[in-house]
């Protein structure tokens, strides 16, 4: 059974296509380490992810199209699968943060107490 | 569009893992790299580096897991897993696997056969455009009322003009003899044709050109060849049209030739214009066809026959349309109806023994599946896990049942009698498949779903513990085993009635001995140069030079025909009034190589020649209409047909063929009365197939002119009117003998388990003392139970049907009881055997040895 007793991330549903969509755009053509580091680094809690559950995000993202994997050499003469964002990619990370800002605002206001 | 990428590319990676999969592995094991490098920065030993690293993963296997959900779809890989583990499974029980994959197999095959004969000849609509218009056209008198008849050429002159009718056609079909140059005389039945027959249908010949109008109107001596004479004689040559052939010695130039299939009436060799004078003959003898206008109803055109038919005769007939097809079928209809109705009870006995046997594995399984449910497997996959296996199992016999198909779809064809429309072209194509798969289907559903149910609810411990020691056989193993016994007991008794109505056809009295001769065709026709009776003499001692050879002689007609030459026969001296009977011609030795004894007087000798005195043998019917019973012998008799006065000088009983009774007939010597052909008629001592090739050589030797291409059994001529009954008898029979040892399977399965389920209470008894027989009848005594509950139900239901099989029996009561008991006779029979076996098993083990090991 796929889906029993194997650990969560602890995000929003959805926010891991975003956060690794942003990543690549901020730092450039990037592999599933480096992405996994950078995700822990902005989480904080080193403790709580488990590196191979981002990979079910990279298949979705690449199987969409909006992520391209290829094969490189680090400087470590470290062979790695780089993952750059494509055209399609930066149009739907515009897109999603388009519609999480919109979103957020919408809590961000409710929980101020504002009216809506 | 990203959403259609994606499915496509998890499409792609569900049929293709291999690339996927390297793919992963290869980048996991980068990943991992980088981690333990990172690890190792730490200051962790290799070794921990690399647990840590595999451990900040999630696990190498886990994560390849998690992919595999990702980029493919998660149940397709269940259900693969499933499949797989199904094939794991039934390996692990070849036994059982075996037995439902091959009871299965039969099972479907046999039905896919039958329902391929039953879709092609009964439920697709004729090849033709639109044939729901096509209709046939019947006519009947009223005053008395009369069975369907065909139409005279007056009245499709007359039909024709009906408004309902866009389009008819009629024609009557008889043997001739087809010849031409570089042609071999052969025999062929001529479809001669008024109206547009070809137009009507919708069709045109694959070859060449259908009859124009002008050509129908003026009766020119033009023919379509139909597509298997074409191929036999003309070795399928385009240059066939154009060609001259005779008919009966008459040229006719070919202007076309029928596509394959296609052509109707569907057994005719060739079609020609009816000719002015078959037109004046006036008989009753056109098959009419006719097509509707679009959109009308058949009702309206019955309407408009039946008032046109009682206009123009006064009141005394009537017509009406009916559907061509239905018309086409309606001699096959029950019989392939009951065959199919057959094929699907012996498909239901089949499934409860498959089902019993699924039962009874799945209450072997009841432990393992507690066990899953306890890991945490959920009840849908359990239930979805189980029902895989018997869907495999189903499909696999589905399978093999395509084999078995084939096969008995081959035997089916080849054994089917030759009036079943649409033969050549049976077979097994995509309609018929798609029938076998969703009944495969259906089947693996239905047979797996209920245990896997109840299996699927028994959960945690006290499945664990409880369901190994189930006391009871459930009540649904014993409800199958009782409705096979019922299905078994309904299908035996309506192939008892079948086998009884078949015997009663075969052993009926024909008067004369039809199994040890051979009837050669000795056609004249069109060769007006040969002297008949000079032909017949060397053709009846050729044939009596063979080695195996009683006596031969020629006759007008064969024995199995009772109609013949109609003559007015007036008796000298007796009343005035002249009687309607039959004039046989026949050579001396006739009634010898038919098997037949003089009742009275002399046989013909050669001393009755044309010179000598006419004399006259007649038979017990005419002695007893025409002479009122009076002495026959030397009685003085007139007739038209014979110049001079016949002398009787002997009587000899009726002939009977296929039990018709005879009718008046009184037998001529062929050579004192002038005949253009006949039938050359050898008597032999053994098997009349062992000869037929010497006496068609023979017979070629001394008329080389004449086509010899009916040489056969005199039996083979009579069977067309059995062929239905032995073809239904046949396949009946084979079912109920296949649903009877099934059941039998089923019965000794059902006892057998009683046993085994009970071993340890019966163990007990016999500690405590109980008898062998007291044992046997506590074993004997449920499946009994079971067999005459199901005898009961099966004659019931028995009783019900037969009336249905009526127009299939000959001479058989639909409630004749004598079969009734045969079936639940042998399953009880099979039932104590069981039985009997079980007890001395377990009264052969010790009583302590058992409880002591329980």
């Amino acid at each position: 059974m796929p889906s029993s007793g194997n650990p969560r991330i602890d995000f929003l549903p959805g926010t891991l296509d975003l956060i690794v969509l942003r990543t690549l755009t901020a730092m450039g053509p990037q592999h599933a380490y480096s992405i996994a580091a950078r995700v822990q680094q902005i989480a904080g809690d080193p403790v709580r992810l488990n590196q191979g559950s981002l990979y079910p995000a990279l298949v979705r993202l690449e199987q969409k199209g909006w992520i391209k994997g290829t094969w490189r050499t680090t400087e470590n003469k470290r062979e790695a699968r780089y993952y750059s964002i494509t055209k399609a990619g930066s149009r739907e990370l515009e897109a999603q943060i388009d519609r999480w800002q919109r979103s957020t605002g919408l809590v961000n206001r409710l929980l101020a107490g504002e009216e809506i | 569009m990203s959403a259609l990428r994606r499915f496509v590319a998890r499409i792609v990676n569900l049929f293709l893992p291999g690339r996927a999969e390297r793919a992963v592995a290869r980048e996991l094991k980068s990943h991992v790299a980088f981690l333990e490098d990172e690890f190792r920065r730490k200051g962790l030993r290799p070794e921990e580096a690399r647990r840590s690293a595999a451990h900040a993963l999630g696990g190498v296997e886990q994560t390849k897991e998690l992919h595999r959900d990702a980029r493919s779809f998660v149940w397709v890989g269940d259900v693969r897993r499933d499949v797989a583990y199904a094939l794991r499974a039934l390996r692990r029980r070849p036994l059982t696997a075996s037995a439902c994959v091959l009871s299965l197999a039969l099972g479907i095959g046999l039905n896919a056969a039958v329902f391929a004969v039953v879709d092609w000849v009964l439920l697709r609509p004729l090849p033709y455009p639109s044939p729901e218009q096509l209709v046939r056209v019947f006519t009947a008198g009223t005053t008395p009322a009369t069975g369907p008849a065909a139409v005279t050429p007056p009245e499709f002159g007359a039909f024709s003009g009906v408004a309902s009718l866009r389009a008819s056609a009629a024609f009557s079909t008889a043997t001739r003899v087809l010849a031409g140059r570089n042609i071999d005389a052969v025999h062929a039945l001529v479809a001669r044709v008024d109206g547009d027959l070809f137009g009507t249908l919708g069709i045109v010949p694959a070859l060449g050109r259908s009859f124009r109008a002008d050509e129908i109107a003026a009766e020119a001596p033009v023919v379509v060849l139909s597509d298997p004479l074409w191929r036999r004689q003309f070795r399928g040559d385009p240059a066939a049209i154009g060609a001259v052939v005779t008919i009966d010695g008459l040229p006719h130039t070919v202007v076309g030739v029928t596509a394959p299939n296609r052509a109707y009436p569907r057994d005719a060799d060739v079609w020609r214009p009816l000719t002015a004078r078959e037109k004046e003959s006036n008989d009753r003898e056109l098959t009419m066809i006719a097509r509707l206008r679009e959109d009308v109803p058949i009702a309206r055109a019955t309407a408009e026959l039946g008032t046109l038919a009682r206009a123009t005769s006064l009141g005394a007939r009537t017509a009406w349309a009916d559907e061509m097809q239905r018309t086409d079928v309606k001699n096959v209809r029950t019989a392939l109806n009951a065959a199919l109705a057959s094929s699907v009870l012996v498909l239901l006995i089949v499934c409860a023994n498959v089902a019993a046997l699924v039962g009874a594995r799945a209450s072997d399984r009841a432990g393992e599946m507690a066990v899953r449910g306890a890991l945490g497997a959920s009840r849908r996959h359990l239930i979805m896990q189980f029902t895989t296996e018997t869907l495999v199992t189903a499909l696999i016999g589905g399978l093999a049942g395509l084999f078995v198909g084939r096969a008995a779809l081959r035997l089916l064809v080849a054994m089917a009698p030759i009036g079943v429309p649409r033969l050549s072209e049976i077979s097994m194509d995509a309609p018929t498949l798609a029938a076998g798969f969703a009944a495969t289907v259906l089947i693996g559903l239905c047979v797996g779903l209920a245990p896997a149910i109840r299996l699927s609810r028994a959960r945690g411990a006290v499945a664990l513990t409880a369901w190994n020691r189930s006391t009871k056989i459930s009540h649904a193993r014993r409800f199958l085993v009782l409705g096979q016994v019922a299905l078994a007991v309904m299908l035996t008794v309506g192939a008892g009635l079948l086998m009884r109505s078949l015997k009663n056809l075969v052993s009926v009295d024909n008067g004369f001995d039809a199994d040890h001769i051979v009837a050669v065709d000795l056609d004249l026709r069109g060769n007006r140069t040969v002297d008949a009776h000079q032909l017949f003499h060397e053709a009846i001692a050729a044939a009596g030079t063979i080695p195996g050879v009683r006596s031969a002689a020629v006759s007008l007609q064969l024995p199995t025909q009772l109609a013949g030459l109609r003559a007015a026969v007036g008796v000298a001296g007796g009343r005035d009034a002249q009687s309607p009977a039959v004039l046989r011609p026949v050579t001396p030795e006739y009634f010898d190589a038919l098997g037949m004894s003089m009742a009275s007087g002399r046989a013909f000798s050669g001393a009755d020649t044309a010179t000598a005195p006419f004399v006259a043998i007649v038979n017990a019917a005419f002695v007893r209409d025409v002479l009122g019973g009076g002495a026959a012998l030397g009685a003085r008799l007139t007739t038209p047909l014979v110049k001079a006065p016949l002398v009787v000088v002997g009587t000899v009983p009726d002939i009977t063929p296929g039990g018709e009774s005879d009718r008046p007939a009184l037998y001529v010597a062929a050579d004192q009365i002038l005949i253009g052909g006949g039938f050359l008629i050898v008597r032999v001592q053994d098997d009349p197939r062992a000869v037929l090739s010497v006496v068609a050589s023979r017979v070629r030797e001394v008329a080389p002119q004449l086509p010899v291409d009916r040489v056969r059994p005199l039996a083979d001529v009579l069977e067309p009117g059995r062929a239905l009954t032995r073809f239904n008898t046949r396949l009946v029979t084979t079912f109920a003998a296949l649903a009877l040892l099934l059941s039998a399977i089923g019965v000794y399965g059902l006892t057998a388990s009683e046993v085994a389920v009970r071993w340890r209470e019966i163990a007990v008894r016999i500690a405590l003392g109980a008898s062998p027989r007291s044992v046997l009848l506590t074993i004997l005594r449920p499946s009994a139970g079971v067999i005459l509950a199901g005898s009961a139900a099966g004659i019931v239901g028995a009783l019900a049907v037969a009336p249905l099989l009526s127009s299939l029996l000959h001479g058989v009561d639909p409630s004749d009881r004598s079969m009734l008991a045969m079936a639940p006779a042998v399953l009880m029979s099979i039932g104590i055997l069981a039985a009997v076996l079980a007890s001395a098993r377990v009264l052969w083990v010790a009583p302590a040895e058992t409880l002591r090991t329980e």
